[in-house]
């Protein structure tokens, strides 16, 4: 760059163009800085950590390398894990599937048909999300008390049922699972009526000038247009609800229910890592539900995903 | 006041075909009042940005009274802009707003409110102190976004199009404002817009860009009395210069529909460009043929638009209402002197006065 | 067509309602003593007992205002830290020209794609080597800046902030940094006021983070504080709703007062506007 009869180069000029020219780094630098250290080195270490055997308690230098034997250990040999694994993939679906599949026509609905209450009704359905899961599952525990819980009791009168101890292993799963649903569907509704708010009005008009029926305008206009925010609510769904912790944790007590029932995953990981003292197993199933949330995100990809190309 | 000095200026945005600028060299004399003009994406508003230091340049320099200011921030440069859309402070007050710079130069709050009222008293806009600019008027906003340039003091003013999101009638009234304003102040000025009339009114000299280029630099009579090249010509002047071919041959210009005597030596191809008010009438069978298509009464005067015969060309012709005015689908018979015979050789430039 | 609708209508307000179910006796049951609550059929009904619960909360867990105090600290200063420290990136990425700016922020957002989970384990090492066991540092400092957060900001101020303004600023002479307090700050408050919410509830109900990083009940959090009265032989339900119904009450207060403006910030980065 020519540059005739410049103003002097002084040093205090050097620095302050320097800076200048530094500055934008200094301003995204907290980010990058905050997650090399609280994120990016924690997730490194762990991949580590899951080569080895150590017990923190001994100190740095008594981690031994073990190889797989830990990954190992846990697919084979942990039945704990397996158990756990199975509870988590039960309490995703069974959970997961209805979150969205009443969220989906409740959105429709209020979208379509309830004006003036629309923002009353969607709050109420909210609320859950918002609040302390730690604060209702503790509630959530009384009302699901065998002897006195409002659920039985409510069952007793409407269904006739007979009081269910929720405790129980095979119930176990369900309680938690009615948690989970309970909490999530305002939030999937919240999703997919904002998605829906921008879906333009003249096409559902040209469907209905068309003769199609408001359940036919849903099925065949709405849907394919809801298909990118039903991608990306089921991805959220999906890794949430792999490393469900709180509400099974709060909900058994901290134990994850008799004969295991209620135990996920990640409380597995955490119990192998903070009551057994093992991290290096707990970090090798830490990467194995990794494993397990990236395959689902892509199976969801395959099914839910833009097609590149098909617009 | 200061003079300006752009010396070959180049700069070409990052995946862009062409440079936006092309090896400018300009002057601006200190005290001037130079207006850039040209159509959208001729290079103009990078130019100004430019100076202001918006816009980094890849090649050339900026001379501020002989300093360079190429590589200097936008703060340090001693220029102050007036934006398009005022990019006025929507947070602070008039009075905030106006002593903005005042306070990143660190002046007492006390002489800040001296300067920002003696600003608002030259504008006229002290009732408009306490208010926030949203609920101001266009015209109110611009002239403080005028005035935060002023509270700066700074060597050249740079305006960048601020009264096209006028109304017509605020805009002419804003346009006295501006020549007034120079003339008591007396800085240096640049001043970019689209608009020909407001060029023409307002420039002390007018520079016309085209495509990165300088096309032509001078007073607004000298371009419309003499353009130097076909784009210059058909850029100033409303309705547009008509242009024909013709052969310069024997002094005279043989065209299409017919021919003009021309007292000018030589021989050559040329485009000949001819104002649409320079037009006479001449006797039927005497210089060009001109088939009228439409007729246009614009009240004060009266546009006629037609083709040349023969190789149907587009020409207009613009006379006062009282002359005769033929129907549609007559042939007029036109003429016109020499000096209104503007002559340009291939390459589009005016051609060179025969030696 | 007209029966059906109505019915849709009172299923969806049935449905409604049963949303409403655990918060109707969250307040409830903090009003009855533990043998009324263990009674059928259970109170549907406010009690009297509200007092006797606070004070029996009082007396199970005695940090109970400091476990509150505790919360609204690190909710507070994490809310704070985080919309500075977003902000300011988000001013970075949407106003100013760098080298490898579009890198940086795709690599932020690939940051998002990270559970939080996987660091679980060593991020209690790395607060164990900081020295910050035990102390609210480890929720405060991890939780100074989010991706998200930072995507919305970028989102608002490229959408809101008029370049030509930024650039009369720049010509005026202010700071980068002065332009960002002065200018990008007071005009972005919108964004900011629905990432505050956000990152607000995110941790004030955060239960993992301070279950893995205290040890003292005296620092625990809300929701730890809630979890340590479970499980001590005869849970009382009465005080322990009384304590949830505290912890869950200013988010009930800012959802009223805000919900729209929350869940403007939680679906941000989800509706392509």
């Amino acid at each position: 760059m020519s540059a005739r009869q410049h103003t002097p180069e002084t040093p205090r000029r050097r620095w302050r163009e320097a800076f200048r020219r530094v500055q934008p780094y200094l301003f995204v630098s907290p980010f990058f800085v905050l997650f090399a250290v609280f994120g990016l080195f924690p997730m490194l270490f762990s991949i580590g950590l899951s080569l080895h055997r150590w017990d923190p308690a001994a100190g740095l230098s008594q981690m031994q390398w073990v190889g797989l034997d830990n990954f190992r250990y846990a697919l084979l040999d942990d039945d704990w894990f397996s158990q756990s694994m199975r509870n988590t993939l039960w309490i995703a679906l069974v959970s997961g599937l209805p979150q969205h599949l009443v969220a989906l026509p409740l959105a429709w609905w209020l979208h379509t048909r309830l004006r003036g209450l629309r923002n009353l009704v969607l709050g109420l359905y909210f609320l859950p999300f918002i609040t302390s899961t730690v604060a209702l599952s503790l509630v959530f525990t009384s009302m699901f008390s065998k002897d006195f819980g409002i659920v039985n009791t409510a069952l007793g009168h409407v269904l006739g049922l007979a009081p269910i101890d929720w405790n129980q292993p095979e119930y176990t799963k369900i309680m938690i699972s009615l948690v989970v649903f309970w909490r999530y569907v305002g939030w999937n509704t919240v999703l997919y009526l904002s998605a829906l708010q921008t879906v333009p009005r003249d096409l559902l008009e040209a469907a209905a000038l068309d003769g199609a029926r408001p359940w036919q305008q849903f099925v065949h206009v709405v849907l394919p247009l809801l298909k990118p925010m039903a991608y990306f609510a089921v991805t959220l769904t999906l890794i949430g609800n792999l490393q469900l912790f709180e509400e099974p944790f709060i909900l058994t007590g901290g134990t994850g229910g008799i004969d295991q029932g209620g135990r996920t995953a990640a409380m597995h990981m955490y119990r192998v890592a903070f009551t057994e003292g093992d991290f290096g197993t707990a970090s090798a199933i830490a990467w194995l539900l990794f494993a397990v949330m990236a395959l689902a995100t892509w199976g969801n990809n395959r099914l839910l995903g833009e097609r590149k190309g098909s617009r | 006041m200061a003079e300006l000095q752009i010396r070959a200026l180049r700069k070409t945005y990052p995946g862009a075909a062409a440079p936006v600028l092309q090896g400018i060299d300009l002057d601006v004399a200190a005290g001037e009042f130079m207006v850039f003009v040209g159509p959208s994406g001729c290079g103009k508003s990078t130019l100004l940005r430019a100076i202001a230091g918006l816009e980094p340049v890849d090649d050339g320099d900026i001379l501020l009274d002989g300093a360079s200011i190429v590589a200097q921030p936008p703060g340090e440069r001693g220029v102050a802009m007036v934006f398009q859309s005022y990019a006025l402070y929507p947070h602070l007050t008039v009075a905030a707003n106006l002593g903005f710079p005042l306070k990143m130069q660190g002046l007492a709050k006390g002489e800040i409110r001296r300067q920002v009222n003696e600003v608002a008293q030259t504008l006229q806009i002290e009732p408009l102190l306490e208010r926030l600019p949203k609920s101001l008027s266009g015209g109110q906003r611009q002239r403080v976004a005028i005035g935060r340039a002023i509270v700066r003091r700074p060597k050249v003013f740079l305006f960048d199009e601020p009264l096209s999101n006028l109304d017509a009638a605020l805009r002419v009234q804003m346009r006295l404002e501006l020549a007034r304003l120079h003339r008591e102040l007396g800085t240096t000025m640049v001043y970019v817009t689209h608009d020909q009339v407001e060029a023409m009114t307002l420039g002390g000299r007018i520079a016309v860009f085209n495509g990165g280029r300088l096309e032509q630099v001078g007073r607004p009579l000298e371009l419309f009395q003499a353009p130097a090249n076909v784009f210059v010509a058909g850029f100033l002047g409303s309705p547009r210069m008509n242009f024909f071919k013709a052969e310069l041959r024997g002094g005279a210009l043989h065209a299409a529909g017919g021919q003009l005597p021309c007292a000018r030596e030589g021989r050559a191809l040329v485009l000949c460009g001819v104002r649409p008010e320079h037009w006479r009438d001449a006797e039927a069978g005497s210089g060009l043929a001109v088939d009228a298509d439409a007729v246009e009464h614009l009240g004060d005067v009266v546009i006629i638009h037609g083709r040349l015969a023969g190789s149907g060309e587009l020409l207009s012709i613009k006379r006062a209402p009282s002359e005769s005015l033929p129907q549609v689908g007559q042939r007029l018979w036109l003429q016109t002197e020499t000096e209104h015979l503007h002559l340009f050789g291939p390459d589009g430039n005016i051609l060179p006065a025969t030696p | 067509m007209k029966p059906n609708i109505a019915l849709t209508h009172a299923l969806v307000g049935a449905g409604a309602l049963v949303m409403l179910t655990p918060f109707w006796f969250m307040f409830v049951f903090a009003t009855h003593t533990n043998t009324e609550i263990l009674s059928v059929p259970p109170p549907l009904w406010f009690g009297d007992a509200l007092w006797d619960n606070l004070k029996l909360l009082l007396l199970r867990l005695p940090s109970f205002w400091h476990n509150l105090g505790w919360s609204l600290y690190v909710a507070l200063a994490t809310t704070a830290l985080n919309l500075f420290f977003c902000a300011l990136a988000g001013h970075a990425f949407a106003l100013l020209d760098f080298r490898g700016r579009d890198v940086l922020f795709r690599a932020l957002m690939l940051t998002l794609l990270l559970p939080a989970f996987l660091g679980m384990v060593p991020t209690m090492l790395v607060m164990g080597w900081l020295g910050w066991m035990n102390e609210h540092r480890a929720l405060i400092v991890p939780g100074a800046v989010s991706a998200m957060g930072v995507f919305m900001m970028r989102q608002y101020i490229g959408a809101a902030i008029p370049r030509e303004m930024v650039e009369a600023a720049r010509l005026d002479g202010c700071s980068e940094f002065g332009i960002f307090w002065r200018l990008v700050l007071p005009l972005s408050w919108p964004a900011m006021g629905s990432l505050a919410l956000v990152v607000f509830i995110g941790s004030w109900n955060n239960f993992i983070s301070p279950l893995i990083v205290f040890r003292d009940v005296e620092n625990f959090t809300l929701p730890l504080a809630l979890r340590s009265l479970q499980g001590t032989g005869q849970t009382p339900f009465g005080a322990l709703c009384a304590g949830a119904a505290i912890a869950v009450l200013p988010l009930l207060l800012l959802f009223i007062v805000a919900s729209r403006r929350l869940i403007e910030g939680l679906t941000a980065g989800a509706v392509k506007q």
